[in-house]
């Protein structure tokens, strides 16, 4: 229905219905997404709904029904990708992965209830959590992608995500305690390696890609990012100390933004998100340089404004919904406790308890709201315009005999994505 | 904009409807154009630059990316079911006559019904397990929390006990008030532990029982699994009666028996990790609903507790119509006050409505006092010799 809105996009039907004898190896290749912002939006609304009413439980369903609406609406010369996951792989692996984690992390907070007094023993527990969790997640991520890559198909053809789970997110975390010891500074060269491993070990069928980058380009695209970052920071931190600090122990308020270094901090700080998207359009572009598939090599034309544009968009419809829902609940929370506390008939108690109870269902119901807004929003406002231009700008340069491409091994990956899901990490807004 | 090729071929012995295709065998990635045509209860194709040929019966096949528009339909076929993400052959068929004639004959093909499957079917039960949760938290979670609190060894309650005392305290002198002090007047504690012992008779278990009265105004008493009883002098100076604090301490104490405290944490803990399960961790949800749930759960502790306590006096042949004056008196004076904020306040954990002061009246029965004049004097004055409680 929304076909005519890909301007610039030449349809391509792959010549599979011309008269002639189809041609073993087509002249150029080209990967097109058709999904289209209605379709979207109508899947998001009732997924949204769904999980709403189902206590969030759904939401594996959800998730798959889009991905599957998404990898349909790619194709690549001329035959769409497909996505054979299942909602039901999803919510067993996530039941899996819970039932392992929980124990464990039950069984860390007793041990951290038996040594109540020791702060050493305290802080080791601490360690442990922190970094056992840091390191999980990045576990989670390779995990997720394997799952997400070895159901996905192109003409039959499975793609994979080889090399070892444990190794890359040791390597991941490594990188990541590196980015910490260098208070952010090196985050691009976290990038960077954890890229080329994820990447090195894609394959599509028999093919692997390659990705041969350096984060030497990188560098001064972050500094960028990491400088407002850190200038805000210290912006703020001195605000604060200049307007008297204390604050009773609050730990922000409106009179620390008075200033007008307090309002350029916030400035910088709100800036941060919309410039860190900036920061990885042009590495998408980078990456897609340095990424190699046989003797297919890619080029990204991504527009870095484009995509800051679209975040500053989603965020800019969440703020104003936000700030709606805020009025109305705070609106009807004062409506509604004035008229309580002058009908009730009762104790103060029972009336504190009736205050609290609507102040819980109120905070819960705008929670919920909240969630499903998002839920429905990010799909149409982000995933599908981003999924449309970085698609859409992306070029495949060279030839490959498709005829080469042979199937890969038979990889059941039935767990799912169970850990991301346990550990609530978002991957790459799926 | 595609063209579709469809004739009437008798190839094949019959008239049947044929169909351009173009299929992927698993094995590469090329493209082979075929001839498609519905023959029977199978769908045959052939290469149309080639000898090789193919027929899948029409009940396995399955369609894939059903959620693309456009007239073509994706096909492939499972031998078995639980092989369904496993299959990757892939036939493409084109042409709108021909789609609805396959979707006639193969109607698992059919857009609602894959949807049916893959969105309603799953919402459906999604939306059972949902409701079941509910009402399991609703009706089940107070039983099976009490199950479990009742095969905790007493032992465990104590420990248990013992450290949120101690961060009791801590919290109390943390807060604003002054660091706690302990009561020790010796002829009034040695009172109270009498009464204590003599109420403790009626309790199978045998909690070791250990009551401090802590100085302070407060109004106000708690009890902790295990056997802990915390009075503060407040509620003392607020007796008028020795029955009074003998029905608040036997209160306490059904608290201990009746282990709401244990399954009180039995069933935090169990809410959170069923609603961390299904809800994927939002701890603000889990948070708030935790709450609610505590607090509808405490009128009902403090209603068994009110008769559970009752008896108790009742069996050691006490006076116990003191809950029923001391409610009534704390209503008449507290009532009206202002008792936002405070912390701990009696009434914030012990709502004094009248349903309750009814029932305590209805379960009242006459007896001895609980003190003896020289105790009652003793127990009043519990604070004139006072300690650091940490």
């Amino acid at each position: 229905m929304v076909d005519a809105t890909f301007g610039g996009v030449p349809r391509q039907d792959g010549g599979a219905d011309a008269a002639g004898p189809l041609p073993r190896v087509p002249h150029y290749h080209h990967v097109v997404y058709r999904g289209g912002a209605g379709p979207v939006f109508r899947i998001a609304l009732v997924n949204s709904l769904l999980s709403l009413v189902t206590l969030g439980i759904y939401r594996f369903w959800a998730r798959t029904r889009l991905r599957r609406y998404f990898w349909s609406h790619v194709e690549l010369d001329g035959d769409p990708i497909e996505y054979t996951g299942t909602g039901k792989q999803l919510f067993l692996g996530f039941l899996i992965v819970m039932a392992i984690l929980v124990p464990l992390l039950f069984g860390l907070e007793y041990v951290a209830m038996l040594f109540p007094e020791e702060a050493w023993q305290q802080a080791i527990i601490g360690f442990v959590q922190v970094f056992g969790f840091l390191f999980l997640i990045q576990y989670a991520v390779f995990r997720a992608r394997r799952y997400r890559l070895r159901h996905t198909l192109w003409r039959g053809i499975r793609c994979n995500q080889t090399g070892s789970g444990r190794r890359y997110a040791l390597r991941a975390f490594g990188y990541l305690m590196l980015t910490f010891l260098t208070l952010g500074l090196t985050y691009p060269l976290f990038r960077l390696k954890t890229q080329s491993y994820l990447m090195n070990h894609t394959r599509i069928g028999s093919q692997a890609f390659a990705f041969d980058g350096s984060a030497g380009a990188l560098f001064k695209k972050w500094l960028l990012v990491w400088s407002v970052l850190v200038g805000g920071i210290v912006l703020f931190v001195l605000a604060r100390a200049s307007s008297g600090g204390g604050n009773g122990g609050v730990p922000f308020s409106l009179h620390d933004l008075m200033s007008a270094t307090g309002s350029v901090s916030i400035l910088a700080l709100l800036a941060v998100p919309l410039l860190y998207a900036w920061y990885r359009a042009r590495e998408f572009r980078y990456f897609a340089e340095v990424t190699r598939f046989g003797s297919l090599r890619f080029a990204s034309a991504i527009k870095a404004r484009r995509v800051v544009l679209l975040y500053a968009i989603y965020y800019a419809v969440l703020a104003a919904a936000a700030g709606i829902l805020f009025f109305v609940l705070s609106g009807f929370i004062a409506g509604f406790g004035e008229g309580l506390m002058g009908s009730f008939e009762g104790t103060h108690a029972q009336q504190l308890q009736q205050v609290q109870v609507i102040g819980i269902v109120v905070g819960l119901v705008a929670l919920l709201i909240a969630a499903t807004l998002v839920g429905t929003l990010q799909p149409v406002l982000v995933t599908h315009p981003l999924a449309h231009h970085v698609i859409g700008t992306l070029t495949l340069k060279g030839q490959y005999d498709m005829e080469e491409l042979l199937q890969g091994a038979k990889m059941a990956d039935r767990r799912g994505e169970g850990l991301v899901d346990a550990l609530d990490v978002d991957v790459a807004g799926f | 904009m595609r063209s579709m090729s469809m004739s009437l071929a008798s190839s094949t012995g019959g008239e049947h409807l044929q169909a351009s295709g173009r299929f992927n065998d698993g094995h590469t990635a090329a493209r082979r154009r075929v001839s498609v045509a519905i023959v029977g209860k199978r769908l045959e194709f052939r290469e149309r630059e080639g000898t090789q040929h193919w027929a899948w019966p029409l009940a396995d096949l399955r369609r894939v990316g059903e959620e693309r528009r456009g007239e073509d339909l994706i096909l492939t076929y499972v031998e078995t079911p639980d092989q369904e993400d496993l299959a990757d052959a892939r036939l493409v068929v084109q042409g709108a006559a021909f789609r609805a004639a396959l979707l006639a004959a193969a109607p698992q093909l059919k857009g609602e019904r894959i949807r049916r499957r893959a969105v309603w079917r799953p919402a459906a039960l999604t939306l059972l397990v949902a409701a079941g949760l509910v009402a399991f938290v609703l009706y089940g979670l107070r039983p099976a929390a009490q199950a479990v609190a009742a095969a905790v060894p007493v032992s465990w309650e104590v420990a248990l006990g013992d450290s949120v005392y101690d961060q009791v305290l801590d919290y109390f002198s943390l807060f604003g008030m002054q660091e706690p002090h302990a009561c020790v007047a010796e002829p009034g504690r040695r009172a109270l532990e009498a009464l204590t012992a003599t109420l403790a008779e009626g309790d199978e278990i045998g909690y070791p029982y250990r009551v401090v009265v802590l100085d302070d105004d407060m109004v106000n008493a708690f009890a902790l699994p295990g056997g802990r009883i915390v009075l503060f002098r407040g509620l003392i100076d607020f007796a008028e009666r020795p029955e009074e604090v003998a029905a608040v301490l036997s209160h306490e104490m059904a608290h201990i028996i009746a282990q709401h405290g244990v399954a009180r944490i039995m069933e935090q803990f169990g809410l959170t990790i069923l609603l961390d399960f299904v809800t994927g961790g939002g701890g603000v949800i889990t948070g708030g609903a935790a709450v609610i749930l505590g607090l509808s759960y405490s009128r009902h502790d403090e209603r068994e507790a009110d008769s559970l306590g009752i008896d108790l006096l009742n069996q050691a042949g006490i006076q116990s119509g003191g809950l029923v004056s001391f409610f009534e008196r704390f209503a008449q004076q507290h009532g009206t006050e202002d008792s936002f904020g405070e912390i701990g306040n009696v009434l914030s954990t012990h709502p004094a409505d009248g349903e309750r002061i009814a029932a305590g009246r209805a379960a009242a029965r006459d007896g001895r006092p609980a003190f003896t004049e020289e105790e009652w004097a003793a127990v009043q004055a519990i604070c004139d010799v006072t300690e650091p409680a940490l």
